[in-house]
């Protein structure tokens, strides 16, 4: 019988759309096989964060179960909760934008399937199935890992319901939850898909896609600040009904039995929401399955506008490929997705230290210890630097269209390598310095007034420094070397990276605040001169080994196999 | 001249071009012809730069490739089989791309893509991306690419697979003019009608070696075999009638 099922065209079509939402059309074949890994690392890296986060909380609830009155607990519950179901949503609302190019039949599965002797509807059957298997695996494993901390906060002598029952609910909310954030995407998907014209479906369904995804980032603060709203939601603030989260822990608490009318307005929002979003999910595919053909989409003209040659340089090496860069990342919905939602990611965390300084709360008039304040806005470049650094750099990184490379490989000459490769450093060092320090400089003068120059600069070398960092093994011109995903584990990376950012954010940080604290500026001066002839002389080097190693076009995994010559 | 001597490809193992030697002189049109896995296409990306040789030597003009591949590129031209290009651009921005890669002027440049696209019948489309190309359109920038430097070999790797008729007709009034103006084409096929028609020799290679070289006005002499014949000859062509009716014995007692 299953294998009747698997074998059936609607079971072999749901394995191929499965596949392919795995597949960003960038990877070779080891490629894939390598981001297969790189999948499963982060399973394994979720469920490190369910133990984690019950390790955090565990001290908490602690305290909370021997109070003398179980309304801090109840409190803690409700906030702890919302935490517990936003959590996976947003999980699988990145996952569903990041795979948002496969969420409906496409142009290509139009012409391929169209011709075969296959009714329609196990195309479309098929391609929700896919989509539903994929989001059940991250939902599950998301929910798995968070169990541990539902059974914490469900238990206690202050709980007015069992464990089980309190973790039975968490799971039927919480898969509920994640199952709206799919909906909402691909709803909103659907919609663009559906409404626009057919030429400007391809632009604005990429842009769309990068806005979610930077959207989704800049939540992920306010998500990690949910703990936080414990007041709020006790004291049945109206602001909770701008957190879909918070909709879901309603339905929550009314399954327990706490029948409460803010419960309830709560669970209502959230069950409208569902229909909704179900509705307009269900007719977009509905719409799409009447007219298959809309989604032959038209190719996107490009823009008319003359080129400003005062722009265009005396160098056409560095020029073409520029240009080239600018153009592969305004249309390109993947390089523009990792762009966004890395740098997006940055700018969360930039946000998220600002908040938890007192910055708000300064800026309203409040008393904020200055202390507090200089920590935060001198923390700040360092998420920024690191993460928009990262995203410049692995958005050059992967390619498009790998085989037409050729073009760049019968033209590669010596004498034009460094003007090429200095265009993707002009791009990595526009995102790990210029941005940067847009964005730090005016918080800093805020506080600090004038002396904040002093630490901009810093900012700006510590971003120069990045670049080198970011640069160091670089000969590729952007997005015509094949990438290879997953040259280290997952929790390999995770750690390397952490203890990197935290040595050297603490190194940087540290100098920062001396900038900002200090009363003469001269040890700040002098910092910066160093680090700068310091950066000056990395760069030098580099670029002379530029012009001598030649391009890389094959990504490599690094060939750290150990042979034992047993033979000698 | 382009002078190929004892060419010569391993893949680990694997002798996929051994010691292949041949000759495009100038105002010459060379076809080169092969069964598939001959190792035509691997001569092909030696010879325009793309594979490294494991031994041998490729000159143009004096020029050659090991000791100097950035003046031996230069003189090159290249159209490969299937249209590799980057189809998010246009092709206004695909070429003045190739056309700075090579290092052109840009004044010069911009006039000369104008030109190009214009002639190519690619003007209308000039401000579509080329992911809405057909195969011919796309095989018709890769032509325009490969002229855009005034090169003196023109590499053409299957040039006509995805050409109209009209198309084809000027591919063809092309390659001949672009031959008599002095230049010099190595042209790769399967197409012994096409190699007839606008080659004036034609090199078969078999399992990785030179089985043959054949001047192809000889043939359209009838003076001895055609092309067809020799190919069959050198190349060990099996008598593919038996195989035809087996496939068709297959497909049709489904």
């Amino acid at each position: 019988m299953i294998t009747r099922l698997r074998e059936s065209p609607t079971g072999l079509l749901t394995r191929h759309f499965f596949h392919a939402l795995f597949d960003f059309g960038v990877f070779t074949q080891e490629g894939a096989d390598s981001f297969v890994r790189v999948v499963l690392g982060l399973f394994s890296l979720l469920i490190c964060l369910g133990l984690f986060l019950v390790y955090m909380y565990a001290k908490k609830y602690a305290a909370l179960f021997h109070t003398v009155s179980g309304e801090p607990y109840m409190q803690a519950v409700l906030a702890d909760t919302t935490l517990a179901i936003a959590f996976p949503m947003w999980i699988v609302a990145l996952v569903a934008v990041l795979v948002s190019h496969s969420l409906f039949p496409d142009e290509t599965d139009f012409r391929v399937l169209m011709p075969l002797p296959l009714d329609r509807r196990i195309v479309f059957v098929a391609k929700l199935l896919a989509l539903t298997l994929f989001a059940f695996v991250f939902t599950i494993t998301a929910h798995l890992g968070l169990t541990p901390l539902a059974m914490l906060i469900s238990g206690g002598p202050w709980s007015t319901t069992a464990r089980p029952s309190g973790v039975l609910v968490f799971w039927m909310v919480g898969v509920a939850a994640s199952v709206f954030a799919l909906l909402a995407v691909v709803a909103l998907n659907g919609l663009l898909i559906v409404c626009l014209p057919r030429n400007k479906v391809h632009a604005v369904t990429a842009a769309m896609r990068s806005a979610m995804l930077g959207a989704l980032m800049l939540a992920l603060p306010l998500v990690m600040a949910l703990p936080a709203q414990s007041q709020r939601l006790a004291g049945h603030s109206r602001l909770m009904f701008l957190v879909p989260p918070a909709w879901f822990m309603g339905i929550d608490r009314l399954l327990l039995g706490h029948y409460d009318l803010y419960f309830f307005q709560l669970a209502e929002a959230a069950a409208i929401a569902f229909v909704v979003a179900a509705v307009v999910a269900a007719g977009s595919y509905v719409i799409l399955y009447r007219r298959f053909d809309r989604v032959m989409l038209h190719s996107f003209g490009v823009s008319r506008r003359r080129k400003r040659r005062w722009f265009a340089g005396a160098n056409p090496a560095r020029a073409a490929v520029r240009d080239f860069a600018a153009a592969t990342l305004r249309r390109s919905a993947l390089h523009q997705g990792v762009l966004i939602g890395l740098s997006a990611w940055g700018v969360a965390w930039a946000m998220s230290i600002l908040l938890r300084a007192g910055m708000v709360a300064w800026l309203r008039g409040f008393d904020v210890p200055r202390r507090h304040l200089l920590e935060g806005v001198a923390s700040m470049p360092f998420p920024l630097i690191a993460l928009l650094g990262i995203a410049a750099r692995a958005s050059l990184a992967l390619p498009i269209e790998p085989k037409a490379n050729w073009v760049f490989r019968v033209t590669e000459r010596d004498a034009i390598r460094p003007d090429q490769l200095r265009a993707a450093e002009r791009v990595i060092m526009c995102f790990a310095v210029c941005i940067p320090v847009a964005l730090t400089l005016p918080v800093q003068w805020m506080v600090v007034g004038p002396r904040a120059l002093l630490a901009s600069a810093m900012t700006g070398v510590f971003g120069l420094l990045w670049v080198e960092a970011l640069l160091h093994d670089w000969r590729r011109i952007p997005f015509t070397c094949s990438y290879m995903p997953g040259k280290h584990t997952v929790a390999q990376f995770t750690l390397v990276a952490m203890g990197m950012y935290m040595i050297v954010s603490t190194v940087g940080w540290g100098m920062e605040m001396a900038s900002l604290r200090q009363p003469s500026l001269a040890p700040g001066v002098v910092i910066v001169a160093v680090l700068a002839v310091f950066v000056l002389a990395l760069r030098r080097w580099r670029q002379a080994k530029w012009r001598e190693m030649s391009l890389t076009f094959d990504d490599e995994l690094p060939s750290d196999v150990q042979v034992f010559r047993l033979d000698r | 001249m382009l002078d190929v001597r004892a060419l010569t490809k391993r893949y680990g193992g694997l002798l996929a071009v051994d010691k292949v030697s041949f000759t495009v002189n100038r105002g010459e049109v060379v076809g080169y012809l092969g069964p598939n896995g001959s190792g035509k296409s691997t001569t092909v990306n030696m010879v325009v730069g793309l594979l490294e040789p494991s031994a041998g030597t490729i000159v143009i003009n004096g020029r050659s490739l090991s000791d100097d591949p950035v003046a031996y590129k230069r003189s090159i031209g290249y159209v490969p089989e299937e249209p590799y290009l980057y189809t998010h651009l246009s092709a206004t921005e695909y070429l003045t791309l190739v056309g700075r890669l090579r290092g052109l002027d840009q004044a010069k440049l911009d006039r000369r893509v104008a030109e190009l696209l214009r002639l190519f019948l690619l003007w209308d489309s000039r401000y579509s991306t080329m992911a809405a190309y057909s195969k011919g359109m796309r095989q018709r920038v890769l032509l325009a690419a490969a002229l855009l430097h005034n090169p003196d070999l023109l590499v053409l790797d299957e040039p006509f697979s995805g050409l109209d008729v009209n198309a084809s007709l000027l591919f063809r009034a092309l390659i001949g003019m672009f031959a008599a103006a002095g230049r010099m084409i190595l042209f790769s096929t399967h197409r012994f009608d096409m190699v007839e028609k606008v080659c004036s020799r034609a090199v078969i290679l078999s399992a990785g070696r030179l089985a043959a070289e054949h001047t192809v006005s000889a043939g359209r002499e009838g003076g001895a075999d055609s092309l067809e014949q020799l190919f069959a000859r050198v190349t060990a062509q099996e008598d593919y009638r038996p195989i035809a009716r087996q496939i068709l014995d297959v497909a049709m007692d489904a």
